[in-house]
């Protein structure tokens, strides 16, 4: 059975601070950007920096502080709106950097908001079918590097991260940690709400349009995760956190009021990195595994945006072990 | 009938930091030194948790005026 076993994460060191944004724009004081978006800071990576970069640090970070052998992964999966190629699949290039073994599947996945929870139901079919015995998912994403320089909105909401997740098979390890159901969703008729037409030409940048985004949020994730309750029998007491991606503080306060949801619950933990789209979850997640004061924690995951798609996970961590 | 008129009047008064006598029905708020897209966002958020509706982006970008937008709340709530 799949276990989530630990969370590490890279930032990039490069920041771009609330005081610098108001310096290039003098309409936007850091008191309002952090009053309207919950962010003070945002990692943004280097000219040189690709998401590979930061996705081999992520994971070479986790291989180390939990003495893993890259000898021992048997699956990698790399989600990535951004990636550095797409011939060949950058899961590839991060397999030779890794040194991991040829006998080592890869996987590239490309999505956005509600990608990671896709990632995990992928690592846990491969577990759950004995196809895998350890499964390295990877989220790395630059942003940044697609966002014209004069548009305030998006230098605001967005920073770089990566992450790496090792799922394993429970027979591995001795921790109280299982998945439940997952569930997705997906609009593809508002695809164009955000979208980034060639990227790789590095000629054309995001475009969000953030109200039609926010309606969206507010008008389709209730029901989904009312819905997904209903479906399993649970309800929000069921868990002790409910870890949304981190889009921004202001359409995570209304989904929250609206959702009903104790806010002591819904943890927002963007203030330091800003949306880091695909890492978002796992970084909000990382953070409940190294600070929840129990042993484990059950936590439902709900991504949601650039698609238009959604996910939901319901998955219990260890939280002893977890190190920061 | 629902009018939602007032409260709208009331919901833009607040986001908009202005002052009541500030703003009519005839406002044209696309043209207002207060629209941009915080504004639109906040109009949302206020509208859904005041009526239970959830507009769209567009639904706020097309309307030419504060009355105009509240009777077309009003015809989504009938």
């Amino acid at each position: 059975m799949a276990h989530l076993q630990s969370i590490s994460s890279y930032l990039p060191s490069n920041i771009l601070s609330n005081d610098q944004l108001f310096a290039l724009f003098p309409d936007w004081p850091p008191s309002k950007i952090f009053d309207k978006t919950g962010i003070y800071q945002r990692h943004v990576a280097s000219f040189s920096e690709t998401s590979l970069d930061l996705a081999e640090k992520a994971a070479l970070k986790l291989l180390d502080a939990y003495h893993v052998r890259p000898s021992s992964i048997d699956k990698l999966i790399l989600l990535s709106q951004t990636p550095e190629t797409l011939i060949p699949s950058s899961s590839c290039l991060l397999h030779r950097r890794l040194c991991l073994p040829t006998s080592c599947g890869t996987i590239d996945l490309i999505q956005g908001c509600s990608g990671y929870v896709y990632a995990l139901s992928m690592a846990c079919a491969l577990i759950d079918s004995g196809q895998s015995l350890k499964t390295l998912l990877i989220t790395s994403d630059t942003y940044t590097k697609l966002i014209r320089p004069e548009d305030k909105s998006l230098r605001t909401l967005f920073g770089d991260a990566s992450t790496a997740t090792l799922l394993t098979d429970k027979s591995n390890f001795n921790g109280l940690s299982s998945f439940g159901k997952f569930a997705f969703g997906t609009d593809g008729s508002k695809a164009s709400f955000m979208t980034c037409p060639n990227q790789m030409t590095g000629k054309n940048f995001i475009y969000m349009n953030g109200p039609q985004i926010l309606s969206f949020t507010l008008d389709v994730i209730p029901g989904f995760l009312s819905d997904y309750l209903e479906s399993t029998s649970l309800s929000f007491d069921s868990f002790d956190y409910i870890i949304f991606h981190q889009a921004n503080k202001f359409i995570l306060d209304k989904l929250i009021a609206k959702c009903k949801i104790p806010p002591r619950k819904a943890p927002i933990s963007l203030g330091l990195t800003g949306n880091t789209v695909s890492s978002s979850i796992p970084l909000a997640l990382q953070n409940v595994m190294e600070e929840h004061p129990g042993d484990s924690a059950r936590c439902l995951l709900c991504g949601f945006g650039v698609g238009l798609s959604w996910s939901i996970a319901d998955v219990r961590v260890s939280c002893h072990g977890q190190i920061s | 009938m629902v009018r939602s008129l007032d409260q709208l009047l009331s919901i833009i008064v607040d986001i908009a930091e202005i002052d009541q006598g500030s703003i009519s029905g005839d406002t044209n708020y696309l043209d207002s030194a207060f629209y941009d897209s915080l504004f639109t966002l906040s109009l949302i958020a206020a509208v859904d948790e005041t009526f239970g509706l959830v507009l769209s982006g567009s639904d706020v970008q097309e309307c030419a005026s504060i009355s105009e937008l509240s009777s077309l709340i009003d015809s989504k709530l009938v």
